[in-house]
């Protein structure tokens, strides 16, 4: 099985994106047979190696942070050049997935861009093999301490590398596994309540009050610039 | 009112709906002020995700390109049009590279609202939304409501509301600028 991944964080390596497919990776190569390269999105700003990519997949992994609600503009210009793909046919296109990575912790927030995601195969042709959808890691990253927050990534890490390991296996997504990764769908009614408590006393902001003090930029938080 | 018009469309591409624009803006500057802005022409850069305006230079972008006017213009509005043709069932790259340059009108401090967790406002005043399309010949309702919905959700991110929904296939540019002008 041939897999190509194309990372579409500006960030790349460093992105939490790339932390989550390096999980999904892992996973993938315990299996026999199962290879993969890896491209950042910004590999294909021109046509040149679009074609060559394409042609020796048999399945694209396209993963992406969810900027605005959406794929960020770079990621869309990538799926326009996709449109070739909608001229070939379905049994020889490759399969398209996708992994969708948040700042806020509901998978709600990415579920519109994946009902995006399953028509737009539709139209380039391919098949559709699933959406993983998982958030919250800036916001984990904003507020615990980096001893917690390094064991939650690594958490979802290994949730990641089980996906992986049961896609190089079958082919597919496993949605028992996509449903669990994608934990929350929204905000419990106790993670709601906590956080309205913070909110009264402020707490909440602490993550973010660090870092700009950190930036000696406190001061200038609240900062309006363009009125 | 005034109006801002932010054009998506590569010229090259979509002459038809280039033309199309200007005739709107021909109607609209009748009973309005409008500022126009041609991304094809424009130097917005990406956005890095780099938080910068967030954290080092609060509500500024580290990018010095042309995305501070379109901001600037922006924010003095009443209401922003977002126009673009559908490419591949959704609005232009182009279009939505302005939309996550927008990200320094926002606070990084979060709220719930909805019961979803979303990032406060910076400003005390947004503008309305509305958003200008031209369907493809597969445009399907399925689409539309795909569009609405994430759209909906961008209004709400940025402290607004989407106002304002068409299809440029079936009206003329009077028909839209007349309902524009009740929004």
């Amino acid at each position: 099985m041939k897999l190509v991944i194309v990372n579409g964080s500006p960030k790349r390596k460093l992105s939490n994106t790339s932390k989550l497919l390096e999980g999904f990776v892992a996973g993938y190569e315990e299996n026999r047979n199962c290879v993969f390269e890896l491209f950042s999105v910004r590999d294909f700003e021109d046509q040149t190696n679009l074609s060559q990519m394409i042609n020796k997949a048999d399945y694209i992994l396209l993963a992406f942070p969810l900027y605005t609600n959406a794929m960020q503009g770079r990621v869309k210009r990538f799926l326009e050049m996709l449109t070739l793909l909608s001229q070939t046919s379905k049994e020889s296109n490759p399969k398209l997935l996708f992994l969708i990575q948040s700042g806020f912790p509901e998978a709600l927030h990415s579920r519109v861009v994946e009902r995006y995601l399953e028509k737009l195969c539709k139209r380039l042709n391919c098949e559709y093999m699933g959406t993983i959808i998982r958030g919250g890691i800036d916001t984990i990253n904003q507020s615990l301490p980096s001893f917690l927050s390094g064991r939650v990534i690594c958490f979802f890490q290994n949730q990641m590398k089980k996906i992986g390991k049961k896609f190089g296996e079958t082919g597919e997504l496993d949605q028992k596994l996509l449903k669990q990764i994608a934990f929350p769908e929204k905000l419990p009614w106790i993670v709601i309540l906590f956080f309205k408590i913070y909110a009264f006393f402020g707490v909440h902001y602490f993550g973010f009050d660090s870092v700009l003090k950190e930036n000696n930029m406190w001061s200038n938080r609240d900062a309006t610039p363009y009125v | 009112m005034n109006i801002t018009l932010i054009n998506g469309n590569d010229p090259g591409q979509n002459k038809g709906f280039e033309d199309y624009m200007s005739r709107l803006n021909n109607e609209l500057v009748h009973n309005h002020d409008v500022e126009w802005f041609h991304l094809q022409a424009l130097s917005i850069k990406d956005c890095l995700g780099c938080f910068g305006c967030w954290q080092k230079t609060p509500g500024q972008c580290i990018f010095k390109d042309d995305m501070a006017s379109l901001i600037i213009a922006y924010l003095h509005s009443d209401l922003v049009l977002f126009a673009s043709p559908l490419i591949l069932g959704f609005p232009s790259a182009l279009l939505k590279t302005s939309h996550d340059r927008l990200i320094p009108i926002i606070h990084p401090y979060t709220e719930i609202k909805n019961g979803e967790l979303h990032h406060e406002a910076r400003y005390k005043k947004y503008p309305k939304l509305g958003l200008l399309m031209e369907k493809e010949v597969d445009t399907d309702e399925e689409d539309i409501k795909i569009i609405t919905d994430i759209y909906t959700r961008i209004a709400f991110s940025f402290k607004s509301a989407l106002v304002y929904l068409t299809f440029i296939n079936t009206k003329s540019p009077e028909e839209i600028a007349h309902e524009i002008g009740h929004c």
